[in-house]
This record gives structure tokens, C-alpha cells and sequence, in this order.
């Protein structure tokens, strides 16, 4: 799901819709980064008041709230205008020209279609939100829900623009866009025929969990496959098994309302602050330090810049929750003076590709947060942060491991040049300061000084702090930190949202308990369903990111481990491990695309090295797996669970 | 049929324990025709998230406790207040008298949607994890609380410092002293395993959240009239047994948490913390309909 929609681009002017599209584009840009601002003086005052004056602030708690929904839902719709959001583009390379324009077209009316939807939900919402204040500001909820409205008209422009692109570049596609919304039109009045026979209502009223599940997934695996955005196709999903049940009235409002409480998390703050946190720490040039200090500890191995790649990966980690950050900024420096010094190229890709998860499962990291908070906080944000640590240690060992093995083989030197003292301290001196975000942050979350969401703002803080020392900050850099946080968090929190609405109507037709059912009936033993739920998920991560995946099949797997007996915090480790193996594994692998990328190998090159890798990371999620201690030792060590 | 109802709390505790025997003698009553699923858990979202869905006939029943509608409906903020009731009985006598029920179920039709009855959970005390004496030790303690602006102002006028956390992090908070307590039902420090980090019991007793079971307009159109009538009987069946085991549930339980944990729990004298939250029934008075009911709950309860 690396590939960007091939959505609207705004850029190529002229009539009345681009004019009207660049200006919303704009408003919505600048817009998202006022609300950013803002929201980073709050986060941060809020450490401050409860911190040094003692005093902390309930409203600043909730305007932080609001203030998050609306990034994630406006950030979404501006992911709509620029075609950031994630799709599976396999049957997009798998088709001609043509076919590709046809695809765009399904998947610019489907959006279209969930466009509108929102819109009306939007303006029910409103209306029926007037009447309830907020706890603490007394403000409407229907105020703080009219985001949905704009969004849904976003939503719609940005479809119509791409249906008008389609236009401009091909004439012809007038006929197939005519067609395919024919088709589509078609078929909604089938569907609403069919409603009124006799085989639907018995369907609805006496397999109506089944029937929902046929819908619900068929409907997502449809749309997967067609290329439609996730978080689109997500809540389409989500809306046609709800029809089922629901009347259209009520329908669209309450698709309002559950993508709007799909964000209603005070926690998922923390998601944008340490995007933005690590974003700040890579622009003051971390990457180049950290590789430093790796090169430090593992030179005298064989197969030293290997080894580097892994530890830098891991340090990486510390500060940033991104797979995709690591592998870039890191693997960036290191593919050169692989190249340089004759290293194995495919193994360099690999190497690179398959540590730079680790940073998602050590803390800080978003995963645990999203996880944490699909369980409702069975799992506690902190208690998942120090779980974390070992396992992701693992799987970094994992690769040290067999780079050693493939270095020792291959007869690679390693450095034996003596330490120097002044050398040591020189690269201590350039990587304290940014690991001492580490010793702040998380020390700081454990240490109970802040919560894991004030922690993010500490990070936000320090980060600005030692970009200004360091003289990295300009007002440029700053608002294009800025934009890459409002993308990564458009696209995330949207996804949240739209899972949101998926998840709760998956709940509303007992899907979970169904597939509860299904799973228990094949075996009762603990031990046999985690396999079968680790073999799953590794499948499952071979074509979809961790957030989606997690996302769908946490709410579902969720209930079913817990009541036999699964510790949430040893669940959500599982969980993120597994996945983390699934965003470097083919067709769907965004870390292995971007490392193959930085060093210009073919996948099928780096596939057989990868091999070995993935054996070995197997078999630490089997530890993982079976040795609940070893995750949970550290929460436990520290009192937190 | 089967009806949808929204929970967000876990199936277990007092509460839980009530509303399975109403489902199950409803169940038994129509034979068969009147069924409940129960979502617990939160799984249909938080409470103001399935009031929403309830106003709109998606979701059949919730349960809604007194400081959410009081967002939706001012007036519920009387039942709210801390100290408006002193005991269990001033409690019960209240809520079950016909003026008062009159008032709160009126407004709520106005919001399309039906309150079938209440449950009580007992009363509100706070556990810290310091040692506490009296008013005055409570003297800035960071004391967790629901994002309830009475609850913050309650917390204000005790003297602590109110701190909005999530229910999720309050263990490992106390733990780390993010906080050094919470507000609750002490019945919490055995069932949700807290007295292993708050080792005193505060008994202030401040405040009965209420919760009231609503169920859609829908809900009731659509039940046959002697069906309707079965599960109006078997609801007020369960809530009245709640009365009396609500607050021998939350004592058992925190004299379990005392032994278990070692908890102290601390009778602590309670006239300087009602006289502290004096000024909030001045404040509640500004609302006509809030004076009203407050008025006549004054004089239910004999009390000026
Ligand atoms: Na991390
Ligand atoms: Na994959």
C-alpha cells in the first residue's frame, strides 16, 4: 500500500473546478497547520500547568480532543485532495492504460458515493447535536460534528476533480465513466428490489450475522482489490452491512456520528505529537549521529555496517514509531558506503528492510497507542511501552544474527582499529542529546512525571529545543515538519475514523462474537488459537499495512484471546510483532519498497536473503508468543501492571 | 425479538449483576418474545456515543448514567450535586417519588427517548494513596475524575487538585503519582484491584451517580402493550433490589479490599466537606428548571 492513489492533482489549472479546488486545498493546508500549532502550544502548556504549577487544565484537555477529531477528519479529506491515502495498488500493475483509467473511475465514484453520504450524515448530525453541550466548554456537539459536512464536500470535490482529470486525459473515458456509474446505479436499485422480496427479509431475520459478515467482508475485500482507498473502502463496508439493519434516514447520521467518535480519544493525541517529535529530531540531521554512535558499538564485527544499519535502526526506534522513517533516513546513509565497500547489496536491502520495524515495537510508538485504545485501555499505554522493549530487541537480534552468519561466510573484515578516547567522546557528545529524549520521554511516562499523551508533547518540546540549539530550524523547515505530520496523521487518524465506523458495525451484527465462535469451535487449547491467530495475521500482513490490519482484526481477535485468558498487554506485543514482519513481506511491504528503493535492487534479488531473516524473526514471535514473560517482565518489574 | 442494549460497563459487579436477572426474568416472563443482547464493554461506544444511536431508534436500550444527561439535559445536574443526598434512604425516597420521576422522564421524552427506571451504584467516595485525616488532607492532592465540570468543581471546593485522566491509566497513575487518587465507588479498590496502589479509603460519600436504563421511542412503539408493561414490571423489580445492594456491595467490597490489600478505610467527618460545596447549590439554583427539582428534593428530604 505504498503506491499514493493516483488521485487529484491540483496543479494542472484552468477552469473554474481546478481554481475552486487549489483554493480549498489551500484553506484545508493551512488550516490543518494552524490547528497543529495550536494544539502543540496546548499540549505543552498542559505539561506545564499540571507540572510546574500543579494545576492541570480540564479544558485544555478537551479542546485538545476536538481539536484532534478535526485534524484527523479535515486531514483526511485534504489526503482525498492530494491522493495520499492508502490503497492496495496490485490490480492497478496489473492493467493497461486503460484499465487503469477504468479503476480510477470506480474508485473516484465509489469515494464519490461515500462523499455524499458524509455530507448528509454531516448535516443530520448537526442538527440532532444541538441540543447536547460538551462536558467541560458547554459547546454543541453539533458545532464540533459540522467537520463532517466539510469533509464529505471536500471529499466530493476531490472525486469530481479526478473524474474531471480522467476527462482531460482521455476523452474516451466519458463513455466508460457513463457506464461504470450505470452500472453502479443498477445495482443499487437491485439491491433496493431485492429488499422488499421474501428470501431478503429471510435472510435479514434469520441469518443475519452470517449475512452480515458476507457483506461486510465481501464488500472490503471488493474494494480492496479495486484499489479503492482503505479508509473509503472501510466505511463503505461498514455502511452497507449497517443497511442491513438500519433505514437510510438514520443511517447516514449515525455514520456520521461513528466516524466522528472513532477519533473521541484523548490518547490518540500522542499519534500526531511523536510524528511530529520524530519529523523535528530526523530535519536536525539524528540520522547521521545515531549511525555514529551504532558504528561505535558493533564495528568490531564482522560484517560491521550491517550490524551498524540494525543498531542505528533500533536507536532510530527510540525516538520515532516510524518503520518508513527509519528506513529512509537510516538506510539513506548507509546504502552508499555499503556500495563503497563492496557489501552484498541484496543483503544491504534486507538488512535495512527487516530491522527498521524494530522502532514500532520499542517505544515511543504509535502501534501501542492505536492498540491500547481499540481495547477500550484493557492494554495501559505505559504497560505496552515497556512490553515492547525486549521483543523489539529481538527482532533486531534476529537480523544481527544472521548479517553475522552471511558476513562470516562471505569472509567480510571487520574493523580492528583501536578505540580512541577523544573519537569515543566526540560521537557520545553528537548522540546524548538526541537520546536523551529517550531518558526524558519515556523515563518521564514510567517515571509517572507525565502521561504518555503529555509525554508526546515533552518530545514535541525537546525536539524543538535541540533543532533551534542546532541550528536546523527554519520557518521553511518548520512548516514542511509541519506538512509530513499532517500527512502521516491525515492519513492514519481518517483510517482510525473509518475503522471506527467498520469495527462498530462488525459489533453492531455480533460479527466478533461469531468469529469468537468459529475460532473457539476449532480448538479450546490457548496455545493452538494463538498459532492459528499468528499464522493468520502473517498472512494477512503479507497484503495489508499494520494500522489497517490491526485496526480490522484487533476488535475481532480481541475478545476471543482475552477470555482465554490472554494478557491484553502480552496480546497487543503479539499483535504488533507479527505485523511488523507483515510491512516487510511482499506483495504489500512498504519498508522493503523503500529500502529497495534507496539501494535500486530488484525485490526478487532480496528476497532470498530475506529468507533466512524471516526465519529467524519467526521464531522470536514464537518466544514472543509463548513466553508471556518476556514481555511482560519489565511492566511488571516497574509496578505499571 | 431481541432487543440491542448498550452497556459500557464490564458483566460483572452489582450493576451488571441486575440487569442480566431483568433480562433474564423479562426472557422468561414473555416467553420469549422480549430478549435482550447486551453490548458490554463500551463495545457500541461511550455513553453520549449510544444516546445518540438511542434518540435515533438504531440502538434499543443503554445504559446512561445522570452526568451524561446532564449534558443533554440541564435539570439531571440537581441528582448530580454532591451532598444532595446525605443517605441510601434520602436517596431512594427521592427517586422514587412520583413529582421527581415526573420531571426528569418528561424532559426526556422532549429528547426522544424513554427512561425505563434507574439503578443505583451506591455512593462516591475517594482512595488515595497518602494518608488522609480530614478536609485538610486533601489539600492538594491531584484526585482523578470523570471530564465532569460539577465533579471538577466538587473536587476545586474540597481543596484538591481535580486531574482528568483516562479510567484506563488510573492504576499505573496512582501508581506512578501522575495522581494520587480518585473518585469512585469504593467497591472499585477490590473489583478493579486499585487498592493495591490507594491504600486509604476516604468514606466522603459525596455523590450517587444514578444510572438510569433509557430505551428509544421505537422500543416502546413496537412492543406489544402487556410485553411493555411485563418489562416496565421487571425493571422496577431489579431497581429497587439495587437500593439495598448497591451500598452493602461497595462495603463488602472494600472491606475485602482491606484485607486483601491492605487498605485503611478512614470515617472521615463529612459536615466540612458539605459545607464546602455550599456554594455549588447557589450556582445550580441559576437554572429555573434545575431550582425546581432542587427545591422540591430540598423537601422530600426535610432539609432547608
Ligand atoms: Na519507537
Ligand atoms: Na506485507
Amino acid at each position: 500500500m505504498t503506491q499514493e492513489n493516483t488521485g487529484a492533482a491540483v496543479d494542472s489549472g484552468g477552469d473554474m473546478l481546478f481554481v475552486v479546488a487549489r483554493a480549498v486545498t489551500a484553506i484545508l493546508k493551512y488550516t490543518l497547520l494552524l490547528f497543529l500549532a495550536v494544539m502543540s502550544v496546548l499540549i505543552i502548556y498542559q505539561v506545564v500547568a499540571r507540572f510546574i504549577f500543579n494545576n492541570p487544565s480540564a479544558y485544555t484537555e478537551e479542546l485538545l480532543s476536538f481539536l484532534l477529531i478535526w485534524l484527523g477528519v479535515l486531514g483526511g479529506a485534504f489526503c482525498f485532495m492530494e491522493g495520499r491515502h492508502l490503497n492496495l495498488p496490485l490490480l492497478y500493475d496489473l492493467v493497461g492504460e486503460r484499465g487503469k483509467h477504468r479503476l480510477r473511475a470506480v474508485n473516484a465514484l465509489l469515494t464519490l458515493g461515500f462523499g455524499v453520504v458524509m455530507c448528509i450524515g454531516g448535516y443530520h448530525s448537526i442538527m440532532d447535536g444541538l441540543m447536547t453541550v460538551s462536558p467541560m466548554l458547554r459547546l454543541p456537539i453539533g458545532w464540533l460534528q459540522s467537520v463532517l459536512l466539510v469533509t464529505g464536500g471536500a471529499i466530493v470535490l476531490s472525486q469530481v476533480l479526478e473524474l474531471s482529470l480522467l476527462l482531460r486525459e482521455d476523452r474516451r473515458n466519458v463513455r466508460s465513466i457513463a457506464v461504470i456509474a450505470a452500472g453502479m446505479g443498477v445495482l443499487i436499485a437491485l439491491v433496493l428490489w431485492a429488499r422488499g422480496s421474501e428470501a431478503y427479509t429471510y435472510l435479514v431475520d434469520e441469518h443475519l450475522m452470517a449475512f452480515s459478515m458476507i457483506v461486510l467482508f465481501g464488500a472490503f475485500f471488493t474494494f480492496l482489490i479495486l484499489g479503492t482507498s482503505i479508509s473509503a473502502g472501510l466505511a463503505l463496508a461498514g455502511i452497507f452491512t449497517l443497511s442491513l439493519q438500519i433505514d437510510f434516514g438514520a443511517l447516514s447520521s449515525t455514520i456520521g456520528e461513528q466516524i466522528f467518535s472513532g477519533l473521541d480519544h484523548f490518547g490518540f493525541l500522542a499519534l500526531p505529537f511523536f510524528v511530529l517529535a520524530g519529523a523535528i529530531m530526523n530535519q536536525c540531521g539524528i540520522a547521521h549521529r545515531l549511525i555514529d554512535f551504532a558504528m561505535l558499538i558493533g564495528r568490531r564485527i564482522p560484517g560491521s555496517l550491517w550490524q551498524t544499519n540494525v543498531l542505528a535502526n533500533m536507536l532510530f526506534g527510540c525516538l520515532s514509531g516510524s518503520g518508513i522513517a527509519a528506513a529512509t533516513a537510516i538506510g539513506n546513509i548507509i546504502a552508499p558506503i555499503a556500495r563503497e565497500n563492496k557489501y552484498d547489496m541484496p543483503m544491504t536491502t534486507a538488512v535495512n528492510a527487516a530491522s527498521a520495524p524494530t522502532g514500532m515495537l520499542i517505544p515511543p510508538t504509535g502501534a501501542f497507542i492505536v492498540y491500547s485504545l481499540i481495547t477500550g485501555g484493557s492494554a495501559s499505554i505505559v504497560a505496552l511501552f515497556l512490553a515492547g522493549y525486549f521483543p523489539g530487541i529481538v527482532m533486531g537480534l534476529s537480523v544481527m544474527v544472521v548479517a553475522y552468519v552471511f558476513a562470516r561466510r562471505k569472509g567480510y573484515a571487520s574493523d580492528k582499529s583501536p578505540y580512541r578516547m577523544a573519537e569515543v567522546m566526540g560521537v557520545l557528545w553528537r548522540a546524548v542529546p538526541s537520546l536523551g529524549l529517550v531518558v526524558l520521554v519515556i523515563g518521564g511516562i514510567v517515571g509517572g512525571a507525565f502521561t504518555a499523551t503529555e509525554g508526546a508533547g515533552v518530545a514535541v518540546l525537546y525536539s524543538l529545543v535541540l533543532a533551534i540549539c542546532y541550528r536546523k530550524l527554519t520557518l521553511e523547515k518548520l512548516v514542511s515538519v509541519g506538512m509530513e505530520t499532517i500527512y502521516a496523521s491525515g492519513v492514519i487518524l481518517f483510517l482510525i475514523a473509518c475503522s471506527g465506523l467498520m469495527s462498530w458495525s462488525m459489533t453492531f451484527a455480533s460479527i466478533p462474537d461469531q468469529i469468537g465462535e468459529i475460532l473457539t469451535g476449532i480448538s479450546d487449547n490457548k496455545f493452538v488459537i494463538l498459532l492459528l491467530i499468528n499464522v493468520a495475521l502473517l498472512i494477512v500482513g503479507t497484503f495489508m499495512d499494520m494500522s489497517p490490519a490491526m485496526l480490522i482484526f484487533t476488535p475481532i481477535l480481541f475478545p476471543v484471546v482475552t477470555e482465554l485468558g490472554v494478557d491484553p498487554v502480552h496480546f497487543g506485543v503479539i499483535i504488533v510483532y507479527n505485523l511488523c514482519m507483515g510491512i516487510v513481506t511482499p506483495p504489500v511491504g512498504t519498508v522493503l519498497f523503500i529500502s529497495a528503493s534507496i539501494t535500486g535492487e530488484k525485490i526478487t534479488r532480496v528476497i532470498p536473503p530475506l529468507l533466512p531473516i524471516f526465519i529467524v524473526q519467526f521464531i522470536g514471535l514464537l518466544v514472543v508468543t509463548y513466553l508471556p514473560a518476556f514481555s511482560l517482565a519489565l511492566p511488571r518489574l516497574f509496578g505499571v501492571m | 425479538a431481541t432487543y440491542k442494549f448498550a452497556v459500557n460497563i464490564a458483566n460483572n459487579g452489582s450493576t451488571a449483576e441486575a440487569l442480566n436477572n431483568f433480562a433474564a426474568g423479562v426472557e422468561e416472563r414473555t416467553e420469549g418474545r422480549v430478549k435482550f443482547k447486551f453490548f458490554w464493554n463500551g463495545v457500541l461506544g461511550s455513553q453520549e456515543s449510544y444516546l445518540q444511536q438511542i434518540q435515533k431508534g438504531v440502538v434499543d436500550l443503554g445504559l446512561v448514567n445522570s452526568a451524561t444527561l446532564e449534558n443533554l439535559i440541564p435539570t439531571f445536574g440537581a441528582i448530580n450535586l454532591p451532598y444532595v443526598f446525605r443517605t441510601a434512604e434520602e436517596y431512594g425516597k427521592v427517586m422514587d417519588d412520583p413529582a421527581v420521576k415526573d420531571v426528569l422522564f418528561t424532559s426526556a421524552a422532549e429528547h426522544r427517548f424513554a427512561p425505563l427506571g434507574y439503578l443505583s451504584s451506591g455512593f462516591r467516595s475517594l482512595y488515595v494513596t497518602k494518608p488522609v485525616e480530614d478536609i485538610s488532607g486533601l489539600a492538594g492532592l491531584k484526585i482523578r475524575t470523570m471530564s465532569s465540570a460539577t465533579y471538577i468543581e466538587m473536587l476545586r471546593l474540597f481543596g484538591a487538585v481535580p486531574t482528568p485522566l483516562a479510567r484506563s491509566e488510573l492504576f499505573a497513575g496512582m501508581q506512578q503519582g501522575v495522581v494520587d487518587g480518585a473518585e469512585g465507588g469504593l467497591a472499585g479498590l477490590y473489583d478493579g484491584k486499585l487498592g493495591e496502589v490507594a491504600k486509604w479509603a476516604l468514606k466522603t460519600d459525596q455523590t450517587r451517580l444514578t444510572d438510569f436504563t433509557v430505551t428509544s421511542l421505537d422500543f416502546r412503539e413496537k412492543l406489544d402493550p402487556a410485553d411493555l408493561k411485563i418489562v416496565e414490571e421487571e425493571f422496577a423489580r431489579v431497581s429497587a433490589g439495587t437500593l439495598a445492594v448497591a451500598d452493602k456491595h461497595q462495603n463488602e467490597a472494600a472491606e475485602l479490599a482491606a484485607k486483601e490489600y491492605g487498605v485503611t478505610i478512614v470515617d472521615i467527618d463529612t459536615a466540612p466537606l458539605m459545607e464546602a460545596v455550599k456554594p455549588m447549590y447557589a450556582e445550580a439554583r441559576k437554572d429555573e428548571g434545575t431550582r425546581k427539582l432542587l427545591d422540591k428534593i430540598f423537601e422530600i428530604e426535610g432539609r432547608e
